[in-house]
């Protein structure tokens, strides 16, 4: 108690160098919340949008169907009977898959045609455009297909397939809609076109290759696997993990800065205040109880820069994750899965991690500073040597 | 018959110096009794502020026995060492060594804090303590707002607010002038008279030793006279 009273005292008359030291703890303090908000924001708007927009409750693939391997796209389909009933409830959207080639007025390229139940709604995508065989196909494509392919909204295009049989389809399509959804999954080298026209072109009636769906269904179903949400998300997971392992890295680079910062000034601050310790000593204070004392100033410094750094950062961060933060339009450009507006996350789980860690960190370095108190000839330094 | 204080017998102190080693202090006998005002008087480097370190319990003898207040000062562990210099000894610097973040008040609060005595008790010892050294008005002034007097009394106010049984000068007046020096020193004689505090001076200072009652003599280590004074 007596130790806690004179290093708040003592932290409440120090010097500059202290309140410098504070300041920068708690700049790096507001760094780390923010980066760790980014990045749990981001993720969370990428799960958020997959929900949304591609995977909803999960799906089920044809057995056969494997998504790294375009060759096992074609042959990747059967029977949707025993969805029958969910399809009409609304929870399973059919999607057939067929792999061909789109003949823009640039050029050919590549593409992945998508047929998808234009009744649906458990996708918040634009199918509601897509209408009937009336002769010319109706179709959509996402805004990074459409730069990439210069296309526009009212464009025609022809798309060639392979029917059930291998024999080689072409058709004319319209493109209805440009969907401006921030997900690259179901935007890149796709199109997106009735289902019921596309089986029929292909003679797949009654065919999808997979299913999204609300959630497992109760019965499995011969020739389909269900995929939940670990699956889905096997490939985000992967590289949320693959860039926080960056982040902490970025983190321990700012933490080690300011560690630095707070060793050479507990350092300092013992070389400066050694006739201080060798008069609390002849005092009697013993000299492991001056090394707690001097490790509970720098522990107070790490305390004082959290309370700063939250007092600061927190109602910032909830500024942000309640308006967002505009990234701009070269966001699209990198292909993320995310809009051009960013929410940070602010969780008190990552508050209180940060802050543990921060103190950890602070009551160590201040330690390993201080306990070389513990080793000094008090006679030599109340003689100020 | 006042009781022995300090007992000291063959202190011999040697300090390395590179491979070889310095004898600070060669065979030294010296009894000091309660209620003494005696000075260990000699050139730099006679071994004065040595011996007042090792009865102070900030260092150790290398040979011989030194006791204090019935302690042998060469088996105490750092926390006895440190009870005793917290509860039975003062120390005033020629420095004054003031803390200087803390006012006048919390720099002589600081032993009683140590010695965890209740708010009212602490008050009542440190108001007590500044007006022996007639400096209540100062109470709430940092050192830096102080002059070197008022400084060195401050320091004797917080060696003597516990009442301790001795009080180690280390060259209380070497950075005063006349004036100051004889007011300090006039105020420890009224403590020592007043409190029955021993009191135990390592000085080379001709104003210090008029005051003194008793004058050790110390030349390369050893004591070469030791006078009583009427």
């Amino acid at each position: 108690m007596l130790t806690m009273k004179l290093a708040i005292k003592n932290l409440l008359h120090s010097g500059l160098k202290t309140w410098l030291n504070i300041s920068v703890l708690t700049i790096v303090f507001i760094m780390i919340l923010f980066l760790q908000g980014f990045y749990s924001g981001m993720f969370n708007q990428i799960e958020h949008n997959m929900i949304e927009y591609e995977v909803a409750g999960g799906q089920y693939w044809h057995e056969d169907y494997d998504p790294h391997n375009p060759l096992s796209i074609d042959d990747s389909y059967a029977k949707i009977d025993a969805f029958r009933s969910a399809i009409n409830k609304k929870q399973a959207v059919p999607i057939l898959l067929r792999s061909g080639a789109m003949y823009t007025d640039n050029g050919m390229r590549g593409i992945l045609i998508k047929g998808i139940d234009r009744n649906q709604t458990l996708l918040n995508v634009p199918t509601s455009i897509l209408h009937e065989n009336t002769g010319i196909m109706s179709a959509y494509i996402g805004k990074i297909t459409a730069k990439q392919a210069d296309l526009h909204k009212g464009d025609m295009v022809m798309i060639r397939f392979r029917d059930r049989h291998g024999v080689n389809n072409a058709v004319e399509v319209s493109i209805d809609s440009i969907m401006n959804v921030p997900l690259q999954s179901i935007d890149v080298g796709q199109i997106w076109v009735d289902l019921e026209h596309l089986q029929e072109l292909c003679e797949m009636d009654g065919r999808a290759s997979m299913l999204v769906v609300d959630g497992l269904l109760e019965k499995e179903i011969k020739n389909w696997e269900y995929q939940g949400m670990d699956v889905m998300f096997a490939d985000l997971a992967a590289w949320q993990a693959q860039e926080m392992t960056g982040a902490y890295m970025m983190l321990g680079i700012f933490l080690g800065l300011a560690m630095l910062a707070i060793f050479d000034t507990q350092i300092l601050s013992i070389f400066r205040r050694k006739k201080e310790i060798g008069t609390l000593v002849a005092v009697g204070m013993r000299q492991q109880e001056v090394v707690w004392l001097f490790t509970l100033e720098g522990i107070l410094v790490g305390i004082s820069s959290i309370l700063a750094g939250s007092a600061v950062g927190i109602p910032l961060l909830l500024f942000f994750q309640k308006n967002g933060i505009v990234l701009g339009n070269t966001i699209e450009d990198l292909n993320m899965n995310i809009a051009n507006i960013l929410y940070p996350e602010c969780s008190w789980n990552v508050i209180l991690n940060v802050s543990i860690a921060v103190l950890l960190i602070v009551a160590v370095v201040s330690f390993l500073a201080s306990k070389r108190i513990a080793k000094m000839n008090i006679v030599q330094i109340l003689k100020g040597k | 018959m006042s009781k022995s204080l300090i007992n000291i017998e063959g202190l011999v102190k040697r300090f390395p110096m590179g491979n070889r080693e310095f004898t600070a202090l060669d065979g030294v006998d010296l009894n000091i009794k309660q209620g003494e005002f005696s000075g260990l008087v000699g050139p730099s480097g006679s071994g004065k502020t040595t011996i007042l370190n090792i009865v102070g319990s900030l260092d150790i003898p290398s040979e011989g026995k030194v006791e204090v207040l019935g302690n042998d000062i060469a088996t105490l562990t750092p926390k006895t060492a440190a009870k005793l210099r917290n509860k039975h000894i003062g120390f005033i610097f020629q420095t004054y060594n003031l803390l200087p973040v803390y006012t006048v008040y919390e720099n002589i609060e600081l032993p009683l804090l140590l010695l965890a005595y209740d708010k009212a008790k602490r008050e009542k010892m440190i108001m007590d303590a500044l007006e022996w050294v007639d400096l209540v008005d100062k109470r709430d002034s940092r050192p830096s707002q102080l002059s070197g007097g008022e400084s060195q009394r401050v320091a004797v106010a917080r060696a003597m607010v516990k009442r301790p049984e001795i009080v180690l000068a280390d060259e209380p007046t070497a950075n005063l002038d006349s004036k100051n020096s004889f007011n300090i020193l006039s105020m420890m004689e009224n403590l020592n008279k007043e409190l029955k505090t021993t009191f135990l001076f390592a000085t080379h200072d001709e104003k210090v030793m008029k005051y003194l009652r008793r004058k050790v003599s110390l030349v390369d280590g050893k004591i070469a006279k030791d006078e009583r004074i009427k």
